[in-house]
């Protein structure tokens, strides 16, 4: 007689909607690569590069040090080459190979994997990755310096350290046309406003991606910005301007977006993106870093969780009334 | 949701049955039948009270012992090798019940096995009396399609159980849930409730909540409350032995499996063993398939070919292997599908996370019992966490702390009997009965 089947037994629900984690990071790669190609484009094959270099690193180094700690293999989750792609595109395009090595590895080590990886780490791993190298190599990290020799289309300073530097008159040589098409120096891809907000577009209709966040730092930015100019013009920019320089879209679509260091609760949401966006006016105004943007995304990172408590409340068991 | 025009077939009568006769350390009447004792359909199996049961066929017994309910519980059982030919127990005679007095339809009916007001597997608990009743003319899950089968199709027994309702518990709001378009025979007092197209609209702990205006109420509550659930099908069930003067011994499960094109419900008997309703439907379980008593969403899986069909059974479906989506412990994203998608607003990926490493008292105060079991959480989320599994760990836990402490005051109190080791049967029992309404 046929012994009888070996039966699989689990908890219910037995079926499933059939998403997974790889397929939503590979709808971030989609959503940036338009971004890549015009980095490409504008910066040439010194882009490519940087990009392929980054990218390459950040998935040796997620593997490797995924087989040094025990752990199971997550480089297939599409998270790691997302993350390396950002953080390349916060690079600029004559970043030095062993500073791109280094930010590699304190994304993968300090960003993600002492953390428990996806999911687990606190600060956002380009954002952080990048933040460790700005403190430590600045001068590296200083964009026109890195690139003296590079013919040019576009002014050769970024537009926010000419406002530092030269004042209002200073960014009268950048056009928010320019600015928005990516004719900036900065990041590779952190800079390339319209391809970005594309890509960021299809993420949101898909429903990748949490559009609160953005909308709410690009908001905030916007009014914090158009205050200060409202009340000193001759000192602030317009707030167009610092919409459109530096990273600004970049962060609002791409870091601030990170799910593990974000809140998932709607209104939570809003109040992240508006403290960001009200931070990195700030930071810009009166802080020491020209593009405040990242430093606003860290200090949002950390009180996330405590942002998150702005949440409905549980509709509790409750025993009826006699 | 699917049409209740499914088919409907019959089964042939089964060659043996499985009756459950209380779960293991309960209390219940002793039986009045051992191993080779000859019991004819319908009749009593143990002594007269709360607790009884009945043989849903006849034949002989053929093995007394312990057995699993659907959700795992280990239950006291007998098992009857079916006659070919059945004698039928004496039917009570029930022709002037339909103008006796309450309390001869009680006491009528229970000499039918009728316990309506009493919790299972609790039959001896003193309850609040009933003020209001719930019955489910739908489905908790889509591929289920018995409750719409009997409000379509036996409409009139339906009303007759709804009078028969009516006299048992006088003063008692009566409430029918009934899909959009379902059409019953109109019974006075009845207050109508129709519950739309989605899946959440039909959950049941969502439906007692509603009428007992709470958010969210679980039915043990809601029964302590005075709110009693029952499923269409008992109703009709109840008016079809008052007619007979005989016990219930037939139930219809929709059965869904690969060989069926469609989902087909059958009357079988109670009882009856999943593997001879398989037999006959051409379900041919293999290697690494999930057998499940009940559907995709709520549906325990079996281990044991062997398991019978109980009155609260209304689904068989046979997931193949392939089918299979593995619930693994996989860290969370915190992309918030779970959140969002959840009917109680708990903070799921919170929750989760702290009953992933048995924190418990973290998840319970992150909401994690309030949680109606509907395991949409876990089927939306991308990194495929085991997030149902979770919250049911949650409150399994909570009711093993609930009995030890229990237990702990017991033994202080009295004289040590109890060993604190032990949860106390009850609360087994209550897990049982949670996931099941009449």
């Amino acid at each position: 007689m046929k012994r009888p089947p070996l039966l699989s037994v689990a908890m219910a629900p037995h079926t499933h909607l059939g998403v997974r984690v790889s397929e939503v990071y590979l709808h971030q790669l989609v959503a940036l690569l338009p971004a890549a190609i015009g980095a490409v484009w504008i910066w040439g094959l010194l882009a490519l590069r940087t990009i392929l270099l980054t990218v390459g690193a950040v998935l040796i180094l997620e593997w490797l040090t995924g087989r040094l700690m025990n752990r199971e293999t997550s480089v297939l989750d599409g998270s790691a080459a997302v993350q390396g792609l950002l953080l390349a595109f916060l690079f600029h395009a004559g970043m030095p190979w062993w500073l791109i090595l280094l930010g590699a590895l304190v994304m993968v080590t300090l960003g993600r994997q002492f953390f428990g990886g996806i999911g687990g780490y606190p600060l956002n791993p380009p954002a952080l990755a990048y933040a460790v190298l700005l403190l430590s190599w600045p001068a590296r990290l200083d964009a026109p310096r890195a690139l003296t020799g590079i013919e040019l289309g576009f002014p050769p300073v970024e537009a926010l350290v000419a406002w530092r530097s030269f004042g209002i008159d200073g960014i009268s040589a950048y056009s928010l046309r320019d600015l928005f098409l990516g004719a900036q120096v900065g990041g590779l891809g952190a800079t390339f406003g319209l391809l970005l907000a594309l890509g960021a577009l299809y993420l949101i209709i898909r429903g990748f991606i949490a559009w609160r966040i953005s909308l709410a730092f690009l908001a905030a930015l916007f009014a914090t910005a158009g205050i200060f100019h409202l009340g000193d013009p001759l000192t602030y920019p317009p707030p167009l301007f610092q919409l459109f320089s530096g990273m600004a879209i970049f962060v609002a679509f791409f870091l601030l977006t990170d799910f593990t260091t974000a809140p998932v609760n709607p209104w939570a949401q809003v109040v992240y993106g508006i403290g960001a966006g009200l931070l990195t006016v700030l930071i810009r105004s009166f802080g020491g870093y020209p593009d405040g943007a990242i430093f606003a995304v860290l200090l949002m990172n950390l009180a996330h969780p405590l942002i998150d408590k702005i949440r409905p409340r549980v509709l509790r068991v409750e025993v009826p009334a006699q | 949701m699917p049409g209740w025009e499914g088919e409907e077939r019959a089964l042939a009568a089964p060659q043996r049955v499985r009756v459950a006769i209380a779960p293991v350390g309960a209390a219940h009447p002793p039986l009045q039948v051992k191993v080779g004792s000859t019991v004819a359909r319908g009749e009593r199996l143990t002594d007269a009270g709360p607790g009884a049961c009945y043989a849903p066929a006849g034949g002989e017994v053929v093995w007394i012992g312990q057995a699993h309910a659907p959700a795992g519980a280990a239950v006291a059982a007998l098992e009857i090798a079916v006659a070919a030919e059945e004698t039928a127990a004496k039917p009570v005679a029930t022709e002037d019940w339909a103008t006796a007095d309450q309390k001869t339809l009680q006491a009528g009916l229970t000499e039918l096995g009728w316990h309506l007001e009493a919790w299972p597997g609790e039959p001896e608990a003193e309850l609040p009396p009933v003020r209001a009743i719930v019955v489910f003319g739908t489905d908790e899950e889509p591929e289920i399609a018995v409750q719409r089968r009997v409000v379509a199709t036996e409409g009139e027994r339906l009303g007759q159980g709804l009078t028969l309702l009516q006299k048992l518990f006088p003063n008692v709001r009566l409430y029918l849930v009934l899909a959009p378009g379902a059409a019953v025979p109109a019974v006075a007092g009845v207050e109508r409730i129709v519950a739309g197209e989605r899946y959440l609209e039909h959950d049941r702990r969502l439906l007692l909540a509603r009428v007992a205006h709470v958010d969210n109420v679980t039915p043990r509550a809601a029964r302590e409350a005075g709110f009693l659930g029952l499923t269409a099908e008992t109703v009709a069930a109840l008016a079809a032995s008052v007619e007979s003067g005989l016990p219930r011994s037939e139930k219809l499960v929709t059965v869904a499996g690969p060989s069926l094109a469609a989902p087909v419900t059958v009357r079988a008997r109670l009882g009856t063993p999943i593997a001879e309703i398989c037999a006959q439907l051409e379900l041919d379980p293999s290697d690494g398939d999930r057998l499940l008593l009940g559907g995709r969403w709520r549906g325990f899986a079996q281990f044991d070919l062997q398991a019978p069909i109980t009155a609260e059974t209304d689904g068989l479906t046979l997931v193949p292997a392939a089918e299979l989506v593995p619930y693994l412990e996989r860290p969370c994203i915190n992309c918030g599908r779970c959140v969002r998608i959840c009917p109680v607003r708990i903070p799921v990926n919170l929750a989760g996370r702290y009953a992933e490493f048995a924190l418990i008292d973290a998840a319970e105060q992150h909401g994690a019992l309030a949680c109606i079991e509907c395991g949409l959480c876990a089927y939306v989320c991308p990194a495929q966490r085991p997030l149902l599994q979770y919250m049911r760990y949650v409150r399994r836990e909570q009711e093993l702390a609930r009995a030890r402490a229990l237990a702990e005051t017991a033994a202080q109190a009295g004289a040590g009997e109890t060993d604190p080791q032990d949860p106390a049967p009850e609360s087994a029992a209550q897990a049982e009965a949670e996931t099941q309404t009449q």
